[in-house]
């Protein structure tokens, strides 16, 4: 049975571990170099102390690679649902294979164990090596911390840490699940590749913020953290101000300006906009003003967020997800594969 | 070794065909005294027909005394039926194209020749009754 | 002889449609049983329910003593080549063969290679690339090989030209003479089964219609022809189908001791003709249909 799954996965297998090994190697090859650079780098500003424009250049000038490795790993498990997942049991189907391959002295039961455990096990190191890959490629780029770029934004979360490797199984599963189901491969890729999708989407805006109770923290809005206003136009109503507060690496949930009450403002008065940054030093006396006189009225800035040390906990809770919702998946494939 | 055919519109049963076949060839000496019949298998996958039906007609031929089977090695020819040569029996011949030339003179077709010939027959053969197959 | 089938009203419904109807058998071992009946009679659905691709909705069904398809035992002693021949197009005649020996344990693979060679297929050839007759002979290579105690065959040989379904049926009489295993085969045509089989089942409309031995059956129906009668019954015997004509009545019937009546013609009827009389009779019971001429 081993040798039959393998033989029948084989060319899906050797294409993607293909690719990830062929990426695996171009980035073991040039990894220690960008390391060094970025030593370099902080060796020349002092250590500790760098600001972090100083690695602006370091960093843009490899975002493309950069964006396009967590867009990778990201994608790792929509390919594996897809293309290992959905034609897992619909191929089996489509050409008929069931009233061969079931009626061999095997259960189809054990059948579906084998299958679904060999080729889920390689979907799940499939995603455990795109991510270590990139994970450890990408260390000098994570550590220059650029504004809303930490591990804990939804951009990266998905691309660091090991939930994906849940997401890889969840996925698979589904893909399989599918294919059962709608007994057609296509339809089965299209209907996984949605949904996977679908959860890509819905997880870091609807489910993640939920899992623990967002952190909160409310300032008083000064000259340095103040960054801009919010108007409707040029000259328009002031929809609210831009504060740039919140710990760094924190995944940012909401950022508004509130009342005295403590209620968020739809509106601030037309004079908030003096609070600006001058354009010429004589101004700054206008914007002490404006922002004492914002304080006095009771304005402040409110932001919720999850601050970078829960990231491990999220990985930790989203891997569970994910892999109570495969098993979920890989017990209804048990109950369905019964003869009807 | 000796092939077989199959007449599937002769109105024959296919075991009985091999039978004949079989009678056929000792008849005519294709068939000897040791020699082996094919094995059901054989016949087989040859013909495509049902092993149940070839071992029928081996066992009525052993049932006639013609074949023996030896367990391991196949079935084998005990006796031919050599002395049933066509020359053995020319005075028969003879007396049977005297009658046939009668009956054309009398008038009769072939197929009311036929049925005379087949009704009489078997008369004649339910009057023998319990006797003895005649090889 | 032990059963080797055994039905006890056995159905299978789709919704509303009723595929299989109170199917009660007994078919005997070590036999080559013939399985006919018009397309949608519910051949397949039978032979599925025999090889446990489908479970029954009423009724049951044993097989070789045992549940079908109930664990890899039962399993590896039923063989089954389904219409479709299935086959691996991607896998080579020899890693079928291989599939074969790690997926079952009573596994020959001599048998397997006499099948093959005999079949005149070559071992490293793609599965996709073999013509229809080829992969018949490939699907049925793989069943026997496993040495079955049963072989269930699902219209094997319905899409193969002439001499192609006549190489199959010689395979499978070969199999069937070496291994003393049983054989059930459905097909529409007749003409192959008489060949080959010696048990006949007939299946109408969901339902069966006859089973018995084909000698039997044979022996035990008549044909008589004689003066125009109306009353179609006879005393001892079953009337299957009545025809009339102004001045004629031909009748099938089906008696245990000859028909004596002087006024009837008695004449045998072939394999075929009792088949198509068997189809055409009544759907809903077994009394006869009359057509006028």
């Amino acid at each position: 049975m081993i040798w039959l799954t393998w033989r029948q996965f084989r060319f899906s297998a050797l294409t993607v571990f293909g690719v990830l090994g062929a990426v695996a190697l171009a980035l073991a090859h040039t990894g220690p170099r960008l390391s060094r650079e970025y030593a370099d780098l902080r060796a020349a500003c002092g250590g500790a102390s760098c600001h972090p424009e100083a690695f602006e250049d370091f960093f843009f000038s490899h975002l493309g690679v950069y964006l396009g490795l967590n867009a990778l790993v990201i994608a790792v498990p929509a390919v594996v649902g897809v293309f290992w997942g959905a034609p897992l049991i619909s191929r089996e189907f489509e050409t008929g294979t069931q009233d061969l391959v079931w009626q061999q002295s095997v259960p189809r039961r054990r059948w579906l164990a084998v299958k679904l455990g060999l080729v889920g096990l390689a979907a799940i190191a499939a995603a455990g090596l795109a991510v270590a890959a990139v994970s450890w490629w990408s260390r000098p780029f994570d550590a220059t911390t650029i504004d809303g770029a930490g591990r804990m934004s939804p951009v990266l979360f998905d691309a660091r840490g090991y939930a994906v490797l849940g997401r890889a199984a969840f996925a698979f599963a589904l893909g399989a699940a599918a294919g059962l189901l709608i007994r057609r491969t296509v339809p089965a890729m299209a209907v996984t590749f949605a949904v996977v999708v679908a959860v890509q989407i819905v997880m870091p805006t609807m489910v993640r913020p939920h899992l623990a109770t967002p952190a909160r923290l409310e300032t008083v809005i000064t000259a340095n953290n103040l960054n801009g206003v919010e108007a409707s136009g040029p000259g328009g109503t002031v929809r609210g101000l831009q504060a740039g507060i919140g710990p760094p690496g924190a995944w940012i949930l909401t950022n508004e300006t509130v009342d005295s009450a403590g209620r968020t403002v739809d509106t601030l008065p037309a004079w908030v906009s003096d609070c600006t940054t001058p354009e010429a030093p004589s101004g700054e006396i206008t914007q002490q003003q404006c922002l004492q006189r914002l304080a006095a009225a009771g304005y402040r800035q409110v932001v919720t967020y999850h601050p970078a040390d829960r990231f491990w906990p999220f990985q930790a809770y989203e891997t569970a997800i994910f892999g109570m919702l495969s098993l979920l998946l890989a017990g209804f494939c048990f109950l369905r594969i019964r003869p009807s | 070794m000796i092939e077989f055919l199959l007449h599937p519109g002769s109105g024959v049963s296919p075991y009985l065909q091999i039978v004949q076949q079989v009678r056929q060839a000792l008849r005519l000496g294709l068939l000897r005294e040791g020699d082996r019949l094919p094995t059901i298998k054989t016949v087989v996958a040859q013909l495509a027909i049902n092993p149940n039906t070839v071992l029928k007609a081996y066992r009525e031929l052993e049932h006639e005394g013609l074949v023996a089977p030896r367990p391991g090695a196949g079935t084998f020819v005990l006796r031919t039926l050599a002395d049933d040569t066509v020359t053995a029996h020319d005075p028969l011949r003879a007396d049977l194209r005297a009658w046939l030339d009668q009956a054309w003179q009398a008038g009769l077709d072939d197929d009311s020749i036929e049925a005379l010939f087949w009704t009489t027959f078997r008369v004649a053969r339910r009057e023998a009754g319990s006797k003895e197959d005649v090889a | 002889m032990t059963a080797v089938v055994r039905a006890q009203g056995l159905g299978k419904r789709y919704g509303r449609r009723r595929a299989l109807s109170e199917c009660t058998v007994d078919i005997p071992a070590g036999r080559v049983v013939g399985l006919v009946g018009p397309n949608g009679a519910g051949k397949t659905t039978l032979l599925r329910l025999a090889v446990g691709q489908l479970t029954p909705t009423t009724g049951s069904i044993e097989v070789l003593g045992g549940r079908p398809a109930a664990d890899a035992a039962q399993l590896s002693r039923v063989g089954y080549v389904a219409q479709s021949t299935p086959v691996y197009s991607g896998l080579t005649v020899e890693e079928h063969l291989m599939l074969g020996d790690r997926l079952n344990p009573r596994w020959d693979m001599r048998i397997a290679r006499d099948r093959i060679e005999s079949a005149g297929l070559d071992s490293r050839q793609r599965a996709g690339r073999l013509s229809g007759g080829q992969r018949a002979q490939l699907a049925l290579a793989l069943a026997v090989a496993k040495r079955p105690d049963l072989l269930i065959l699902d219209e094997p040989v319905s899409a193969l030209d002439p001499l192609a379904r006549r190489e199959f049926l010689s395979g499978l009489m070969e199999s069937a003479a070496d291994t003393g295993a049983s054989v059930v085969v459905s097909s529409h045509v007749v003409g192959d089964l008489e060949r080959i089989c010696d048990y006949l089942m007939i299946l109408v409309a969901s339902r069966v219609r006859l089973a018995g031995d084909i000698d039997e059956l044979l022996a035990s129906h008549h044909q008589l022809i004689g003066p125009r009668r109306d009353p179609t019954t006879l005393p001892g015997a079953e009337v299957i189908t009545a025809r009339h004509t102004e001045r004629q009545t031909t009748l099938l019937v089906r008696a245990q001791r000859p028909v004596d009546d002087p006024a009837w013609t008695v004449a045998e009827i072939g394999l075929e003709d009792l088949v198509l009389a068997y189809m055409k009779a009544d759907a809903a019971s077994l009394s006869p249909m009359e057509v006028l001429r």
